[in-house]
């Protein structure tokens, strides 16, 4: 064997150039798409293709289960939904709905860029955000609900209470580890060009951090909406008799409701005061 | 930790002055110290009679790191960004300004281009492309010195040399200042006029050397080769004697 190893040598081949082409006289190389890719390639038009399917299972599904009270048809909901956005105060809900959400989004994030720009400032800020952040962002704001009405009445101010308290945490977890991810170069050459405080913190970390900045405000949009929607549904369940008794007399008043919300269950204590607040916020 | 012990050199105006040493000597420690970063323990540093106590855009740095550039930025305004916000030009002279250094550095074809989207389909050119644009910012500036870590480093040896060249080239135009960090002996002596030799951690000078005369032409040179055997003696001569001493002990 070892003699086939020493005398086995590969064959001596010619040699060769080539002329190489230029970059400019290769061009861009490409294939036409067709059209069915084409069609495909737009993000808007898949996306609907998976509603699409959705709604008819749910469709499909529902007159299979023939129950209108326990699960309503995907059409019957959409004329459901019509009926009260064309005849119902659908619309001036969602517009009452809305603002709450927007003030307390806006507030939440307001209160956020002040912790951050603490935090990264100064050590103290840096403990504080971290201490607070951990204190309460795991605390649900459903949690809190029950103690709102007390602390801020009925209305507006309790649920954009609850609202920044489920946006700021979120917000401010993000933003600040998007801070603390910047390249440590960039951070240099920021302070390089003299800037500091605000100034540093506007012009190389907001927009170093940014990606993590939007994640966390896309996180806070979706846990304000079910901070909104979590007091909408309790006040759903109509109906009920008033049971505590500071709020006795507002929930009475309550008449208004959405024609959806039509399932009505027996009382709960967790129930009627948020049907209070959601309806004295509505008046 | 001690990373220089008692370091003193004069950097006169255009002067190419190269503190070298091996890696841990603290020479990038003693360049961050020059540009505000950090603060001596012990003695001071001056830039012009005015002590230096913080970071500021009189002394431009250009670091190793490719991710200097701010990446939301296009190469145009990477480099009008740090003439901005210093507030020491106004926005039209900071555009002519930067369109003057990216011509300088050979990039009007991409001052509209973003960092990451910088690219002759080559990993390497792209590293070169940033570490001209980062040259340009800091030049364009005019410093009083010019501060660079180790700038060419992570580049591949061709794109190196032809940085190196630029670099000399732009000096022989502007005759700007500046303290040019590197491990490299040879870079030393091509790209710097006055060498500051430092010993192993933690640095102290060993020696300042002339290098004013030797450019790539001379690489391979006698003489060139001597400085850099010199140089070389000076660096490891310590740890080959002490190896000897342990060796036989």
């Amino acid at each position: 064997m070892a003699d086939v190893r020493t005398t086995f040598s590969p064959p001596v081949r010619a040699e060769f150039e080539n002329r190489t082409l230029e970059e400019g006289q290769i061009g861009d190389v490409a294939r036409p798409l067709s059209l069915w890719e084409r069609i495909t390639n737009v993000d808007a038009v898949r996306k609907a293709m998976i509603l699409v399917v959705l709604a008819a299972a749910w469709e499909l599904y529902a007159r299979w289960v023939n129950n209108q009270l326990m699960l309503p048809a995907f059409s019957d909901t959409v004329a459901a939904l019509f009926d009260a956005t064309m005849h119902g105060p659908l619309v001036d809900r969602v517009w009452t709905s809305i603002k709450v959400l927007m003030m307390g989004y806006a507030a939440g994030i307001f209160l956020a860029a002040v912790f951050t720009t603490l935090a990264v400032s100064t050590r103290i800020g840096t403990d504080l955000l971290s201490t607070l952040t951990s204190m309460f962002n795991p605390l649900p704001a459903i949690a809190l609900l029950p103690l709102t009405p007390l602390w801020f009445g009925l209305g507006t101010p309790s649920l954009a209470f609850v609202i920044i308290h489920s946006v700021l945490w979120a917000v401010a977890l993000n933003t600040h580890t998007g801070f603390l991810s910047v390249p440590e170069t960039q951070r240099m050459a920021g302070q390089n060009y003299g800037l500091k405080g605000l100034r540093y913190v506007m012009n190389i970390l907001i927009p170093a951090a940014f990606p993590s900045i939007l994640a966390g405000l896309k996180i806070g949009w979706a846990f304000a909406w079910r901070t909104l929607i979590a007091p909408n549904s309790c006040s759903a369940f109509r109906r009920v008799p008033a049971v505590s008794a500071g709020s006795s007399s507002r929930t009475a008043t309550s008449s208004r409701r959405l024609t959806c919300s039509r399932a009505s269950r027996p009382s709960s204590s967790s129930a009627s005061w948020s049907r209070a607040s959601s309806s004295a916020r509505s008046r | 930790m001690t990373a220089t012990y008692r370091v003193s050199f004069n950097v006169y105006p255009a002067d190419r002055f190269v503190p070298l040493g091996p890696s841990g000597c603290g020479k990038s420690t003693l360049l961050k110290g020059v540009a505000g970063f950090m603060r001596p323990v012990e003695g001071n540093i001056r830039l012009q009679g005015r002590p230096v106590d913080r970071p500021g855009p009189d002394r431009m740095m250009v670091f190793q790191e490719f991710d200097q550039l701010l990446p939301w930025k296009t190469v145009l305004q990477n480099v009008m960004f740090p003439m901005l916000v210093s507030g020491k030009y106004r926005r039209d002279e900071a555009e002519d300004r930067a369109l003057k250094y990216i011509d300088k550095v050979n990039l009007t074809k991409f001052r509209d281009v973003h960092p990451h989207m910088l690219s002759g389909g080559m990993k390497q050119r792209v590293g070169g492309m940033k570490q001209r644009v980062a040259i340009a910012r800091a030049m364009a500036m005019e410093p009083d010195i010019l501060l660079m870590d180790e700038p060419f480093a992570a580049l591949d040896a061709l794109t190196r040399r032809k940085m190196q060249e630029e670099l000399i080239q732009l000096w022989e135009e502007t005759r700007f200042s500046v303290l040019f960090v590197t491990h490299s002996i040879e870079e030393a002596i091509i790209v710097g006029s006055r060498i500051l030799v430092l010993s192993p951690h933690p640095g102290r000078v060993k020696a300042e050397l002339n290098a004013h005369q030797f450019s790539h032409d001379h690489q391979g040179g006698p003489e060139f080769m001597a400085l850099n055997q010199r140089i070389h003696n000076m660096l490891f001569a310590e740890r080959i004697e002490q190896e000897r001493v342990t060796g036989h002990g």
